[in-house]
């Protein structure tokens, strides 16, 4: 009986408890967090994956209108959601190559612990704790068109800012780069967490051979780095795909829908169409997109694991 | 020994336990339609947010229903509002419905037909335009605290000094004075044309200004016409041709901060900014109806309050609609706010009132004077995605992403597969 219990250490002058009636303890007191999680997350996917095979009429009616596949078709048809979907993949690419230059870059500066890196480091962070709206909102000063922050910067030097939104492609690299602000100060902490817990012996034995900053950096970081970045990227796709809050309040977006996305679209079609269903049906292709993605990721880190 | 649980224990447990819940839940239920409690859903920092807290409690003194408010962000409202009435759970009781969700939402099954509550004499008391902006399919659907539209606000100083006198009664004269006063930092006017609803009214307006609208009497959209040809070539004409007006995409707090910085000349805005533009302008202005190609005014919408469907005390939400738009109260919102009220009886109150100065009555009887001479939007379930479209279009071709040609055929196939469902 003793050796039952021998790996459970207990604290001074407590009883160890079984392993069974500590198992069903854990149940029990696990299982109404697990209930209210599955209510609150399962129920409102389940319900559009459901509402997504049938008619709009039963969002109203809840009254089941099974019409098979229709509503993909719909969607998949409709041309502002192919367009959507064709800007959300451009932001997310570009957002992706630009996080992983700029992250890398800041995280490896920080990491070197000059002078006043810590200061650095809590203000890269800031980003975080400020709402998406609210960050989009600040850049929307900083871009306006005509009195904005770089406009205003622009002429006390005598020349003028360009129209940022006014411009279908300075108003797509304007959602970039609040995007990229507000998902860069997650990348710089993962990967200089990621950097700190770097073993020290093959860097040092590169440096001893005389590898140059550039080789060891390429050659022994970045594949040890491989796993974080591969974090990275599942978190950061299935965040980048779903994009709102910055076009939203950026470009509504225009100009002539060039910079709507995904998300945007989803909104539209429910709550100005009122299209419930084919809303539904764009949303579970908006997951389908971001799981295949992420999925992506996850394999490049199992190949690494593998070869590992 | 422990006490076991077995399952027909845990059930008949269960079951007892259920059983008391609902049949504790069921006084409490009724208990709440009858003590009379309700949840009304506004706009956070909106006039008439701020000024039904601070009346709340007469309500509650006169009906004995007592009052929650629900305030919601701008942008979330409509949304807030769709969920609420989806789920059927009665979050809200009463709704703050701006006049273009009515139609749609009374189709949908989400408010009351309030039409019983409405006597016939009540019914006069309102102005023609503002029942009409309230009703849909004969039915009435929200009673207005507000029926206005963009007057337009001039700077009489500005317009001295260029040898004008506002305001402009044409397009013709709306170009030339916004020409003659674009100079040392100040533009003439501001054309807004972010994709979105705000500026989608602006290109309304400017289809009814031009004498016709975005759909006909028979319900077909009339997107890609005259007056969308010329609505637009007014608009480009104004930024690109004269220099009147700055080039980007805008939006309304780009004008109003514009215009409250003293930087423009000529602001076609809502009544509510004439509250905030007393004090920090720094220059004379009045306000007076926006001109037109071959009709003066802008669209005329309201707001108001709208029982839900769903509400568990829909007797006490009526009663809130009622009051709320009652003659005292609309009275009251006219004079705290400066705003034009739908009310003929409030409005002679509000006449009659030494306390309120003679340069605010003028531009409480500017604002109803637009308003009277305008139209209202088309009642009409589609009206959000059309205004949609607008957005499209106005963005599009402000931002020569798209010539006008393309962006009216594009505008009116999408108009009508959104009038076709």
């Amino acid at each position: 009986m003793q050796s039952e219990v021998a790996d459970i250490p207990a604290e001074p002058g407590t009883i160890p408890l079984r392993p069974r009636r500590r198992g069903r303890t854990g149940i029990a007191l696990t299982t109404p967090a697990l209930l209210v999680l599955a209510a609150a997350m399962l129920y409102p996917i389940g319900y559009t994956i459901w509402l997504s095979f049938n008619s709009s009429r039963t969002a109203l009616s809840g009254t089941p209108d099974f019409v098979w596949l229709a509503n993909f078709l719909k969607i998949a048809a409709n041309r502002d959601f192919q367009a959507a979907l064709l800007q959300t993949v451009g932001i997310v690419a570009a957002s992706a190559l630009l996080e992983a230059i700029l992250g890398l870059s800041i995280a490896l500066a920080l990491h070197r612990a000059l002078a006043g890196s810590r200061i650095f480091q809590t203000i890269f962070a800031l980003p975080l704790m400020i709402a998406p709206v609210v960050g989009a909102l600040a850049w929307r000063f900083v871009f306006a068109d005509g009195y904005g922050l770089i406009d205003t910067i622009a002429r006390d030097f005598g020349g003028e800012g360009p129209l940022w939104f006014a411009d279908v492609w300075l108003a797509r690299a304007a959602v970039v780069i609040a995007n990229l602000w507000l998902a860069l100060p997650f990348d710089i902490l993962v990967l200089l967490a990621g950097l700190t817990a770097l073993p020290t012996e093959p860097l040092e034995a590169a440096r001893v051979d005389g590898a140059s900053p550039a080789q060891i950096l390429t050659r022994i970081m970045l594949p040890l780095l491989k796993p974080v970045i591969a974090i990275i990227l599942v978190t950061r796709f299935a965040d980048a795909f779903r994009i709102f809050d910055v076009v939203y309040v950026l470009t509504g977006s225009g100009p002539a829908n060039r910079t709507d996305v995904l998300s945007t679209f989803i909104y539209r079609q429910m709550f100005t169409n009122f299209d419930f269903a084919g809303g539904a049906a764009a949303s579970v292709l908006l997951v389908i997109l971001t799981s295949a993605a992420s999925l992506a990721a996850v394999l490049l880190l199992r190949e690494r694991q593998g070869r590992a | 020994m422990g006490t076991k649980l077995s399952r027909r224990r845990f059930l008949t447990t269960t079951a007892a336990a259920g059983a008391g819940l609902y049949l504790g839940a069921r006084p409490l239920r009724y208990a709440r339609a009858a003590g009379g409690k309700i949840t009304i859903g506004t706009e956070a920092g909106s006039p008439y947010d701020t000024f039904y807290k601070k009346h709340a409690a007469e309500f509650t003194k006169a009906t004995g229903v007592e009052v929650t408010f629900n305030a919601i962000p701008h942008d979330n409202i409509r949304q807030q509002f769709v969920q609420d009435a989806l789920s059927g759970a009665g979050g809200f009781d009463v709704y703050i419905a701006d006049q273009v969700w009515l139609p749609e939402f009374y189709e949908k099954g989400f408010i009351a037909d309030i039409s019983k509550q409405l006597s016939d004499a009540d019914k006069a008391d309102f102005s023609k335009t503002a029942i009409e902006t309230v009703s849909y399919k004969g039915a009435v659907v929200a009673l207005p605290i507000m029926v206005h539209n963009c007057a337009m606000y001039y700077r009489t100083d500005l317009l001295k000094a260029a040898g004008l006198a506002g305001p402009p009664k044409t397009w013709d004269e709306y170009r030339q004075y916004a020409k003659a006063t674009t100079k040392d930092g100040v533009w003439g006017t501001m054309i807004l044309s972010k994709q979105g609803i705000e500026a989608s009214t602006r290109l309304n307006s400017f289809y009814q200004q031009a004498g016709a609208d975005i759909i006909d009497a028979s319900g077909k959209p009339t997107i890609d016409t005259d007056a969308g040809h010329a609505a637009l070539e007014f608009m480009t004409k104004m930024v690109f041709e004269d220099k009147a007006a700055p080039e980007g995409v805008l939006e309304l707090p780009d004008m109003q901060g514009a215009w409250l910085d003293g930087k423009l000349a000529l602001a076609p805005v809502w009544p509510y900014l004439y509250s905030l533009a007393k004090e920090p302008l720094g220059g004379k202005f009045a306000i007076g109806t926006s001109p037109g190609l071959k009709r003066p005014a802008g669209t005329v919408y309201s707001w108001g309050f709208a029982a839900a469907a769903g509400s568990k005390n829909p007797e006490a939400a009526a009663a809130w609609v009622k009051w709320a738009t009652d003659s005292e109260q609309l009275y009251n919102f006219g004079k705290e706010w400066l705003n034009p009220v739908p009310r003929k009886s409030a409005i002679d109150k509000i006449g009659a009132d030494s306390s309120i100065s003679d340069s605010d009555k003028a531009a409480i009887a500017a604002f109803a004077e637009s308003a009277a001479a305008g139209t209202s939007m088309p009642m009409i379930p589609q009206y959000s995605q059309l205004l949609e479209i607008l957005g499209i279009i106005q963005s599009g071709v402000m931002s020569k992403a798209v010539s006008i040609d393309d962006a009216l055929k594009d505008g009116q196939q999408r108009a009508e597969a959104a009038m076709a469902g």
